[in-house]
């Protein structure tokens, strides 16, 4: 039984990734379950992940917003809407501390607003006659005027509002906010339901190979190297739920950030995305090793195992 | 410590030695006298011995095999294995030359009785064509080959049992310890599992304790039997060493 020093032995290694890849195939059901917990778990606690991140980056542009949309009001006389629209352009233009001003006529409002929704919905027809008024977007030299121009701008009779990034800055700095507070109790939240849903699925698969598991204790498997074992099976299914959620959100991340970047007349951050893979890579890894060596744990207990 | 230490030649294979052990009360029975489950045990088993420990239900005949496989230690007193006391070093590496049989089998429902016995091999760390020879030559010296494609659901208890016995000992432990191996078997098929217990026995003269209630077997090959009643030793009949 003794081998020789400095060749150190990798069988046990290799058949530690077969029976994984047999108890596997012995439980289908609780492995992909547990591949799948671990996906859901990771997605909920990364999503208030992102929500967060979302509010503090959009606080941080809407501070340096230096674009705003002016909206006219319905024209109540017969002047014609578009020339009504391009009068206040002109006026805006004059301003100081005005870069540049557009006219956007409403089919341009009506076809972004259907690019959002990613071409699904036919709000020509749902609108017959398009209810969006015209609008004039505003790019400013800089941010800092921007609350003095838009109160000025907003007193004009044709003008109905003023949309522009620090007007909801108090808002979304109140969400950013609540988001860091609740993000940290939901993350707890999450990752307990997680490992409380994950350490199930596994006690599962493990009752499943309960007599393998009662031979490797009958037979000198040390309490550790079992444990070692589920651990490392519990990772890797771990891992697989972890790069299934971090490839689901990042194409919800990505179809939200289209949509809002057609929507908002503000150009958005890109999102973050190497943080977010790597978290819930991290994060699967770790519910599913820790779920699986408590499962192990709990079970060989109950079953007197190692007694 | 102990004034004179045997040396490792008469060293027994186990050995109780004042052994008592009381199990912890359950929260129920807090509160009402325990009753020990051993009362000062002394019996030593010798290299190569066969024993049978009898006596009724609830004696303490598993109580003393735990103990010298490391599931309990003892309240009072001292169990060595193989000249070693248990619990000094790690419980897993006195099992590893150890052979622990016990009444369920455990076979591996996907593996075939070939692949059970040699999984006994691999679990301790040797590579599979090895494991494997070790297998066969196991199978066809308990005379079994022909159970060896048979998968766990294909054979009988009896069977199993023995294809069991055979992954437990496939690395030919000095000492084998069963608890009730034949607790879930038939009188013949009991024989049976006894004849391939024997059969290891002449094979390498490993120590062998073996515990069964079952009053049948005893006449059964001249062995030594110890009476364990009520956590003390009522008899030793046919002892090579006291
Ligand atoms: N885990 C335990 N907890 C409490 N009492 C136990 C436990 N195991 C065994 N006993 C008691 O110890 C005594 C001896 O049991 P055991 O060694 O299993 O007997 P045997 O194997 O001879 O039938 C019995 O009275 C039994 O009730
Ligand atoms: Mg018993």
């Amino acid at each position: 039984m003794r081998r020789p020093l400095g060749r150190p032995n990798l069988w046990p290694l290799y058949y530690a990734l077969r029976d994984a890849r047999l108890g596997a195939g012995r439980n289908l059901v609780a492995a992909v379950s547990a591949v799948l917990v671990a996906a859901f778990a990771v997605s909920l606690a990364a999503l208030v992940f992102l929500g967060s991140d979302a509010t503090r980056s959009a606080a941080r542009l809407l501070r340096e917003q230096a674009a705003m949309r002016v909206v006219l009001t319905e024209p109540s006389e017969a002047t014609s809407p578009a020339g009504r629209a391009e009068a206040v352009a002109r006026r805006i233009r004059a301003l100081p501390g005005v870069a540049s001003a557009r006219v956007v006529p409403p089919e341009e409002t009506l076809a972004a607003l259907e690019e959002a929704f990613g071409g699904t919905v036919d709000l020509g027809r749902l609108f017959p006659e398009n209810p969006f008024p015209p609008s004039v977007a505003v790019f400013l030299t800089g941010p800092d005027e921007a609350g003095a121009l838009a109160a000025r701008i907003a007193r004009w009779p044709e003008v109905d509002e003023v949309v522009y990034g620090q007007k909801y800055l108090p808002a979304v700095l109140g969400l950013a906010d609540f988001l860091r507070r609740a993000g940290l109790a939901s993350v707890v939240g999450f990752a307990l339901l997680g490992l409380a849903v994950t350490v199930v699925t596994w006690q599962l698969a493990v009752l499943s190979r309960l007599a393998e598991v009662r031979v490797k204790a009958w037979m000198g498997v040390s309490p550790w190297a079992l444990a070692g074992q589920f651990a490392a099976e519990g990772a890797l299914l771990g891992l697989a739920g972890g790069a299934l959620a971090a490839m689901g959100l990042v194409l919800v991340v990505h179809r939200v950030e289209l949509a809002l970047a057609t929507l908002l007349p503000w150009p958005l951050a890109p999102p973050r995305f190497g943080p977010l893979v790597v978290l819930c890579l991290a994060s699967g890894t770790a519910l599913g090793a820790a779920g699986a060596s408590l499962a192990l744990a709990l079970l060989a207990r109950r079953e007197g195992v190692f007694r | 410590m102990r004034a004179e230490l045997p040396g490792p030649s008469e060293a027994p294979a186990v050995a109780w030695l004042g052994v008592s052990h009381v199990f912890p009360m359950s929260r129920r029975g807090r509160g009402r006298a325990a009753r020990p489950a051993l009362d000062g045990v002394d019996l030593r088993v010798a290299m190569g011995e066969w024993v049978f420990l009898v006596g009724p239900s609830g004696a303490g005949k598993t109580t003393l095999l735990r103990l010298a496989y490391g599931a309990l230690r003892p309240t009072r007193g001292e169990v060595r294995v193989l000249g070693e006391p248990v619990g000094v070093r790690p419980i897993h590496l006195l099992r590893r030359r150890l052979g622990l049989v016990f009444q369920s089998f455990e076979l591996l429902p996907a593996k075939t009785a070939l692949e059970n016995v040699a999984y006994g091999a691999e679990v301790l760390g040797r590579p599979p064509g090895e494991a494997r020879r070790l297998a066969e030559a196991m199978l066809s010296t308990l005379g079994l080959e022909d159970l060896a494609d048979r998968f766990p659901n294909e054979l009988s208890a009896g069977e199993q049992q023995r294809v069991g016995i055979a992954r437990a000992l496939i690395h030919r432990p000095a000492v084998v310890l069963a608890d009730e191996p034949t607790g879930n078997l038939d009188l013949a098929s009991a024989r049976v599992v006894f004849e391939v217990l024997s059969r290891i026995h002449r094979l390498w003269s490993p120590a062998v304790v073996v515990a069964t209630h079952s009053r049948e077997l005893l006449a059964w090959g001249g062995h030594r039997v110890v009476r364990v009643e009520g956590g003390r030793i009522a008899s030793d009949e046919g002892a090579r060493i006291r």
